[in-house]
């Protein structure tokens, strides 16, 4: 096999559970899940912009989701979400999440966000110039077989 | 000492428990995150419910997951 393969990671996160997190301890875990550039553009005067968080935190999932690691918990503050001059969001990665990216061959990731009454949902793709392991390869034609 | 540490476990286990009023019990080896009663978005919050029932600084940057798999597995490593 050779070619570039795609990766694709997606999270769902429920707005009531990011209501609670906002009204804890004056927003301590959002502050401990989101960088200080994130918490800005996830507030506004009337406080935590409850829909963007949720969305923010299922980016950060769905991007995770890419590097196929085991054994770690989500680096929340190493995949940032933020918002290109297009005003469309953006990942920013660094620390551990920019080194298991690097790992895995990812050169690119794009992401979309989504969100609606109870919830907001997120889909990251992340695009690599190494070919799939064979096993991959195999999950990915059968898939496409049916 | 033995007592202590098993009051601080229990504040832990407790904390789960608060999070999921359908459970009543929760065995020392169950897998906590295969089992959902913890998931990421609660992670953060159940490794500063573990510092603060532990004492112990918890560097978040080197979390190894298996450490917080089962509540022996975190009386071994915390307490």
């Amino acid at each position: 096999m050779s070619g570039p393969a795609i990766r694709v990671g997606v999270d769902l996160v429920p707005l009531s559970r990011v209501r609670t997190m906002a009204g804890t301890d004056g927003g301590r875990l959002l502050h401990r899940m989101l960088t200080p550039a994130e918490a800005e553009l996830s507030r506004s005067g009337a406080g935590w912009d409850i829909h963007g968080v949720a969305g923010r935190l299922a980016a950060k999932e769905a991007v995770f989701k890419l590097f196929h690691v085991t054994g770690q918990p989500l680096p929340w503050q190493s995949i940032e979400v933020l918002k290109s001059p297009g005003e469309w969001p953006c990942v920013r990665l660094s620390g551990p999440a920019r080194r298991w990216a690097a790992d895995a061959g990812i050169e690119a990731v794009d992401i979309s966000i989504s969100h609606e009454e109870q919830f907001a949902v997120a889909v990251a793709a992340g695009a690599t110039a190494r070919p799939p392991l064979e096993e991959e390869f195999h999950a990915q034609q059968d898939l496409v077989q049916r | 000492m033995p007592s202590k540490t098993s009051s601080n476990v229990d504040a832990v286990r407790n904390w789960l428990l608060a999070k999921h009023p359908e459970r009543t019990s929760i065995a020392p080896d169950e897998d906590l995150i295969g089992s959902r009663l913890v998931d990421s978005l609660s992670f953060v919050e159940f490794v500063l419910t573990v510092e603060e029932a532990s004492g112990v600084e918890i560097d978040h940057e080197a979390i190894d997951l298996a450490d917080f798999r089962t509540l022996e597995a975190i009386e071994r490593k915390y307490f």
